[in-house]
C-alpha cells in the first residue's frame, strides 16, 4: 500500500500526537502495584490488620501517617505482628533521634512479642501525625525470616523524633497477615485520618 | 482480602534537568489524585549556597519544621528547628558538582485533614549523609512545590535533574 500523506489530506478528525504513545497511558508495569488502604473513621480502633495478602510479587512496602488516643504530650510506638503470631519472636534495633541527641537501642533476639513499624506523636496539635516507610523484603520466601526495615519521624512545631529501625520475625513462613497496634500492644487506639497503604513490589 | 483493585502506580509526574542554572522554579498544578508525592533530585550549586529547600503553595510563612540526622565526617548529630521552608539537605560544604541525591516522600500530599509530613534521605557526597522529616503546617492540599536555593544569589547548577512522581 503507498503511504499516503496526511498534511493536506480531505480527511477530517485527524489528531496528531509528539509521541509514538499516541495519547496511550504509558506501559503499565505492575512493578509498585497498591494493594490495600486502611484508613481510620470517627471511631478509633485498636488495630489494624492486613490479611490474605498475595504471594505473587517479591517485597511488600507499607506506606502510612499515624495517631494515637493517649492525649499526654510524647510520641509513641506503632507495633507490627505476623500472621497472628504473639509469641516472643521478635527483635528489634532502633537509630533514634530527638531533640540535640541520638540513640541506638536493641533487644534480645527473640524477647519480643512484636516488632516495630515507625514512630509518631501523641497529645499533639490536631492535624499532626507521624509519617514511616516500611519496606519488607523477599516476604514470601520460605528459606527466610522477615526483616523489616523503617524509616519514620514526626515533627511537632521544632520538637519531634527520627527513627531508622529494623526488626525481624524469626518465622521463615511466607507472610500472609500484618496487624499493626499501638504500643504496647492495643494499650491506646489509632485515631481518625490514620491511613496505611499496602503496596506490592515485583 | 484486599479491598482494593490492585493499581499499578508509582507515576512519574513531572521530570526536568537544567539546561542552564536557575535559583529557583516550581512544579504547578500537581495532580489531585494520588496519596503520596515522591520528589528526587541530582543537583548541584554554583557557590556559597547551603541548602536546597521546597515551599508549599507558595506558603514563605514561618509553617515548616524538620527534624534530622546528619552525619559529617565522623561525626553524627542530631538537629532540628522551625523554619519559612521545608529544607531537602543541610549540607555543611558546598558541592559545586552534581552530587547531592535526594528522595523526599510527600505523606498524603491531598489529604485536607492532616498537616504535611515528608520523610527524605539526602546524600551530598562531599559533605554529608542525612536522613530528615518536614512538617507543613497545612491542611491545605499541596497544589505546587516551588524549589530554591535557600542563599540569595546562589543557583542550581546547569545538568541538576528533578523529578516528581504520584503514587496512587
Amino acid at each position: 500500500m503507498a503511504v499516503t500523506s496526511i498534511k493536506n489530506s480531505s480527511l477530517t478528525g485527524i489528531v496528531k500526537f509528539d509521541s509514538v504513545n499516541a495519547g496511550n497511558d504509558t506501559s503499565k508495569t505492575n512493578a509498585f502495584v497498591l494493594l490495600d488502604r486502611q484508613s481510620v473513621g470517627a471511631t478509633s480502633v485498636a488495630s489494624i490488620t492486613f490479611s490474605n495478602i498475595p504471594q505473587t510479587y517479591k517485597h511488600l512496602q507499607f506506606r502510612m501517617v499515624l495517631r494515637d488516643s493517649y492525649s499526654g504530650v510524647s510520641y509513641n510506638v506503632l507495633d507490627v505482628r505476623f500472621n497472628g503470631d504473639s509469641g516472643a519472636n521478635y527483635s528489634t534495633h532502633t537509630l533514634q533521634g530527638a531533640g540535640s541527641s541520638v540513640a541506638a537501642t536493641s533487644g534480645a533476639v527473640t524477647s519480643a512479642t512484636f516488632g516495630q513499624a515507625g514512630v509518631y506523636p501523641t497529645g499533639a496539635a490536631a492535624g499532626t501525625y507521624g509519617a514511616s516507610i516500611v519496606d519488607i523484603l523477599d516476604y514470601s520466601d520460605k528459606t527466610k525470616n522477615t526483616t523489616i526495615r523503617t524509616l519514620s519521624g514526626w515533627d511537632s512545631n521544632s520538637t519531634g523524633m527520627m527513627r531508622l529501625s529494623g526488626s525481624a520475625w524469626y518465622s521463615t513462613a511466607p507472610v500472609t497477615s500484618i496487624t499493626f497496634a499501638a504500643d504496647v500492644w492495643t494499650q491506646y487506639n489509632l485515631t481518625q485520618y490514620t491511613t496505611i497503604s499496602l503496596y506490592g513490589v515485583k | 482480602m484486599p479491598v482494593l483493585t490492585p493499581v499499578s502506580t508509582y507515576d512519574l509526574l513531572f521530570e526536568m534537568t537544567l539546561a542552564s542554572a536557575v535559583e529557583n522554579f516550581t512544579i504547578s498544578n500537581i495532580p489531585q489524585t494520588y496519596t503520596d508525592l515522591v520528589l528526587e533530585t541530582q543537583h548541584g550549586f554554583t557557590g556559597g549556597g547551603l541548602d536546597a529547600v521546597a515551599r508549599f503553595n507558595g506558603d514563605t510563612g514561618t509553617n515548616y519544621s524538620w527534624q534530622e540526622f546528619v552525619g559529617s565526617a565522623s561525626a553524627m548529630a542530631y538537629r532540628g528547628s522551625n523554619s519559612a521552608y521545608a529544607p531537602l539537605d543541610y549540607t555543611t560544604g558546598v558541592p559545586t558538582t552534581l552530587t547531592v541525591n535526594h528522595t523526599m516522600n510527600i505523606m498524603s500530599y491531598s489529604n485536607t485533614n492532616v498537616y504535611k509530613t515528608t520523610l527524605s534521605t539526602n546524600a551530598s557526597a562531599s559533605s554529608t549523609i542525612e536522613a530528615m522529616t518536614n512538617t507543613w503546617r497545612s491542611t491545605a492540599a499541596i497544589t505546587s512545590i516551588t524549589l530554591k536555593v535557600s542563599n540569595g544569589g546562589t543557583t542550581f547548577l546547569a545538568g541538576s535533574t528533578f523529578r516528581l512522581w504520584g503514587i496512587a
